[in-house]
């Protein structure tokens, strides 16, 4: 072998020896640390995103918002990296609202304390992020080394965030209620249906080049978004506005403990309005007490009074226990056991009368006699057809079903105190829906607050109206409203319900202790002493062709006046008059004569509530002025809090649906 | 001597070297694949046609092939005679692209002649003429007994003359391959240990000059080094590199899978197409390709060994050696085990004249390959 062919053979050991070191470098690469450069890989490609979905909006039965959830952005720096804290607050105040210095004594604590990060707001919203991220995008372009930080840049993130927005405030307040923290509904329907508007994040992987283009295919979603259906209630905002304003001045008034007003569609139990008091701003529920959030109008429940007397009576009438010509004798009062008395009101001796006077002059001698014609069982039975003592089932959580005893329960004088109201206990939707049941021809309805929902997949889902039971027949409905008709009319205990240029067909309610009503003959009724009572007027509009029906209830007023005919039934009037106004409906046949004008009544515009709807302007401005009235901010508050979130993770943000 | 008159006693040329054949056939074809794969993200993204770089890859392919199948039919004693005046004038043609005019700037380096539209590099032609002109010049020398300084001193000033040339353009990469080449084929004819270890000595001394020259081979060196320090230096690339090879792991993603062309590698389809390759197609498949390389250089020293002729002899070992430095230096730098530099790998990048002259050299082995007497 020639000396070039030694070399020649020492060349494909060389050779051989660098494709053997070049394998076993890429054996090294490629199979020993594949993990670490898969993981590096992924971190670099891979990028998870959030799908969020919003809680489903509420809306009212006219498709306004009554509740709905905007993204916002939750507001983060990282103290340990700032450089001069008061001018980043500084430059940060100039675009979103901030209390600066209890947040620049707070940030350098928690410097000084070595932390990472800072919850600087948690509500900072869309247009004002933007601004933000475009200073900071302008300050990032003017950093050279990557570990340089600006007033804003390498300092200040930001996270998704939701709130939820009331933007009629306090209307409605406590049929809404409202949702916490972690997004879940603790009140009212916010809490009823919570399970069809909460809405769970999706998530979702794709994996993306250098210039932030994404590979074709590479989407995967991990989790679907879920929940966030919407519903539309049955309440009209403007009937729930009107209904609010007023008792809102009756609440200031009176000053009573508590107030409500229920306005329901008789026709098929729909609940147009709910309003109680006291209330409370569902954008600021922290604010207030529990007993703020209370929805009354079937949480509480309370003596009906005389309002009763109608199912008495109507009860009466279909059984022929009495019948309408029947006379009646009322001394003004009746005795019981030869020990206790009953009056009527105001000790009025109402002498011979008819079942249509004992409504209309709301005797409560007369309304015994017929109880007592009934007797206990049938009197029970139905109370119970007309609802009482059982919970309507409305689809609001914490109602309450009032107290019904069983006639075996029954002491001596309940026969006679159960028809005027007292000795039993119901809750405001009862009345009312047992009222509209007389309105509408004797047919009780299940009150329905839901009319539809509707997904993110835009499935939407009607709910019926239930009739559950005809409660009396149509004639005696009819009569029982003839009489209730002359209520509002000269002599009735109502009168101050009447709405000129409308028939209504109405009840007064004063419900006393059953204590106070057996003081013996001594007057009770002593000046600037008014006992505690619950003043109610309930009525039906317009009386010959009835819309709706509403039920005003003042709880223990305090003043010289107390009757319902006095307090709830100017209440009913004025709301009354409103609400016929907003709905456009004709006087009653007849009575055209007597008030010419109202043809003429504009439409309400309602001017602060239409303001209101404007809220994608409103919301910055009362977001963040009425927040700033309080000490406490609820970002404050949260920033002891441990939180996930920390700077720089790899991270795609969020997308909406 | 034995061999002088070899062909005229058979007279019967053989068929070329199959394997060898087989092996650079399959690795064009393997690299079209990855060509079309690498090159059709960036192709889309910048010339709005997935298939821009691939149909101009095609083109080149198909001429080399040409130039192959040619030069596979020429006898390479004809092509030796030519050696002189092929390397003549690409060292005319390396003066001509380092003045202003003439030579075309692309990234910083004057390294290309515009010929009405046709583009190539001279320091590619340069590098096949030397090997011509080396094995033509050598084997002349070849034989005398003895080394002979007075001849063996021209040929290092040839190479160092072209390698300073190519420095001056500066295209540091392909002046070390063919100072490597040059010296291997010198030292095949010549071993001297005394020479080689002069040269041995030289090369830290080369290199700190070059950098002394230049500072920023020293950041490329640093960041080679720690590629995780200087992740916005050079290091991004090699750890690019490693993070598309490592991810690959034994069986790779898949073809087209690749997520590190998306932008993440530089020269995705062209110095760093191995790194794609490992990604899709993994372990498996950068050992299938490196064994293809393998075979290719091991019958190519082969055909060296079994040629009877001597200056056949030192053409086809230059040729091996020419395609070995390419191989071995690009592989290096994927793999990370030097410092990157610009050589795309040998029938598998994209390239233009560097491809078309690689399949040019094989054709020329293959054509040497022709009188390896069938009995081996």
């Amino acid at each position: 072998m020639s000396l070039m062919d030694r070399n020649l053979r020492l060349w494909m050991v060389i050779s051989l020896a660098a494709f053997v070191i070049i394998s076993a470098r890429l054996f090294y690469i490629q199979v020993v640390r594949h993990n670490f450069w898969k993981e590096k890989a992924g971190k670099q490609h891979v990028v998870k995103q959030s799908i969020q979905r919003k809680r489903g909006t509420i809306f009212d039965r006219n498709g306004n918002e009554l509740a709905y959830t905007a993204a916002m952005k939750k507001m983060f720096c990282d103290p340990s990296r700032m450089k001069n804290v008061e001018d980043t607050l500084e430059l940060l105040a100039s675009f979103t609202k901030l209390q600066v210095p209890q947040l620049l004594e707070n940030i350098r604590n928690a410097r000084d304390r070595g932390r990472k990060y800072f919850m600087i707001k948690s509500d900072v919203t869309l247009a004002e992020y933007e601004k933000i991220k475009a200073k900071l995008d302008e300050e990032r372009k003017q950093i050279k080394k990557p570990d340089e930080v600006g007033l804003l840049a390498g300092v200040v993130y930001f996270r998704d965030s939701q709130r939820r927005f009331y933007p009629y405030n306090m209307n409605a307040a406590n049929l809404l209620g409202f949702v916490g923290q972690e997004g879940k509904g603790l009140e009212g329907i916010e809490l009823f249906y919570d399970d069809l508007l909460a809405s769970r994040d999706g998530l979702k992987v794709y994996e993306r080049g250098l210039t932030g283009i994404v590979v074709p295919n590479s989407e995967k979603i991990l989790r679907e978004p879920q929940g966030g259906t919407s519903i539309s209630l049955t309440i009209d905002i403007v009937l729930q506005y009107l209904a609010e304003k007023k008792l809102k001045e009756a609440f200031e008034q009176h000053r009573p403990k508590s107030a409500m007003i229920v306005i329901q569609d008789p026709g098929n139990g729909d609940i147009l309005a709910m309003a109680s008091q006291p209330s409370f701003n569902p954008n600021f529920f922290s604010f207030y007490t529990p007993a703020d959030y209370k929805n009354r109008a079937i949480v509480d429940q309370f003596e009906p009074g005389s309002t009763l007397k109608m199912m008495v009576i109507a009860a009466a009438l279909e059984e022929n226990a009495i019948n309408l010509e029947e006379m009646f004798q009322c001394r003004g009062f009746i005795e019981l056991y030869d020990v206790f008395r009953i009056h009527c009101d105001q000790r009025q001796v109402h002498g011979t009368i008819d079942p249509l006077t004992i409504l209309k002059k709301s005797c409560n001698v007369g309304s015994i006699f017929a109880a007592q014609r009934l007797g206990s069982r049938r009197l029970y039975t139905y109370l119970t057809r007309f609802g009482f003592g059982e919970k309507t089932e409305v689809a609001l959580p914490g109602e309450v079903r009032g107290i019904l005893r069983e006639p075996k329960g029954w002491s001596g004088i309940s026969i006679a105190a159960i028809p005027i109201g007292q000795e039993i206990a119901i809750n405001a939707l009862q009345m009312t829906s047992a009222f509209s049941a007389i309105v509408n021809g004797g047919i009780l309805y299940r009150p329905r607050i839901l009319t539809k929902t509707r997904t993110v997949e835009k499935t939407e889902h009607s709910i019926t109206t239930t009739p559950i039971r005809r409660v009396i027949s149509e004639k005696t409905a009819k009569e029982v409203m003839k009489m209730l008709t002359t209520v509002t009319q000269t002599g009735g205990s109502g009168l101050r319900a009447a709405i000129p240029g409308y028939a209504v067909a109405g009840k007064t309610g004063t419900a006393q202790s059953l204590a106070e009503m057996t003081k013996v003959k001594k007057d009770t009724l002593e000046e600037g002493n008014n006992p505690k009572v619950i003043a109610s007027f309930i009525g039906a509009i317009p009386a010959d062709n009835p819309k709706l029906v509403m039920y005003v209830v003042i709880n223990e007023p305090q003043g010289e006046k107390y009757y319902g005919g006095q307090i709830a039934a100017p209440i009913f009037r004025d709301l009354g008059t409103e609400v016929l106004s907003y709905l456009r409906i004709s006087p009653s046949p007849g009575e055209e004569r007597i008030t010419t004008t109202t043809s003429a009544l504009p439409v309400v515009p309602y001017p602060e509530l239409i303001q209101l709807q404007s809220y994608e302007d409103a919301i910055p401005d009362w977001l963040n002025l009425d927040m700033l009235e309080y000490d406490l901010t609820p970002s404050t508050a949260w920033e002891s809090k441990e939180s996930t979130v920390t700077p720089g993770v790899e991270d795609g943000g969020s997308v909406w649906e | 001597m034995r061999f002088k008159n070899l062909s005229s006693r058979t007279g019967v040329l053989q068929y070329p070297d199959q394997l060898l054949l087989f092996a650079v056939l399959f690795l064009v074809a393997f690299g079209m694949i990855m060509v079309f794969s690498s090159s059709s993200v960036i192709s889309l993204h910048e010339r709005a046609d997935p298939l821009y770089f691939f149909r101009r890859h095609v083109l080149r392919v198909g001429l080399g092939l040409a130039f192959m199948a040619a030069l596979s039919y020429m006898d390479y004693r004809n092509i030796l005679r030519y050696g002189p005046l092929i390397c003549g004038l690409s060292i005319l043609l390396l003066f001509l692209v380092l003045f202003p005019g003439i030579g075309v700037m692309v990234q910083g380096g004057r390294r290309w002649l515009d010929l009405g539209g046709f583009r190539f590099q001279p320091s590619e032609v340069f590098k096949l003429g030397y090997v011509i002109f080396m094995a033509n010049s050598l084997s002349m020398i070849s034989s005398y007994p003895k080394p002979l300084f007075r001849l063996i001193l021209p040929h290092f000033l040839l190479l160092g003359v072209s390698c300073a040339l190519i420095v001056l353009q500066p295209n540091l990469s392909t002046a070390i391959l063919i100072l490597a080449m040059g010296l291997s084929i010198i030292f095949v004819v010549y071993r001297n240990r005394w020479l080689l270890s002069v040269m041995v000595a030289s090369v830290p001394l080369g290199i700190g000059y070059l950098i002394w020259t230049a500072p920023y081979r020293m950041r490329r060196i640093t960041a080679f080094l720690n590629p995780f320090e200087n992740q916005q230096d050079s290091g991004y690339q090699i750890i690019q590199s490693f993070v598309s090879l490592g991810s690959g792991g034994l069986f790779g993603l898949g073809l087209g899978q690749s997520r590190q062309k998306f932008f993440y590698l530089p020269e995705e389809h062209t110095d760093f197409i191995f790194a794609v390759l490992g990604e899709e197609f993994g372990f498996i498949g950068c050992m299938v390709v490196i064994l293809s390389f393998a075979v290719l250089i091991y019958r190519g020293l082969r055909v060296a060994m079994l040629v009877p002729d001597y200056g056949g002899k030192l053409l086809a070992f230059g040729i091996v050696m020419y395609l070995f430095f390419q191989i071995m230096l690009n592989l290096a730098v994927v793999s990370g085990i030097i410092p990157p530099t610009g050589v795309p790998l040998p029938f598998v990048s994209y390239g233009g004249t560097s491809l078309v002259i690689n399949l040019a050299a094989v054709g020329i082995l293959l054509g040497v390959s022709r009188h390896v007497s069938p009995e081996h």
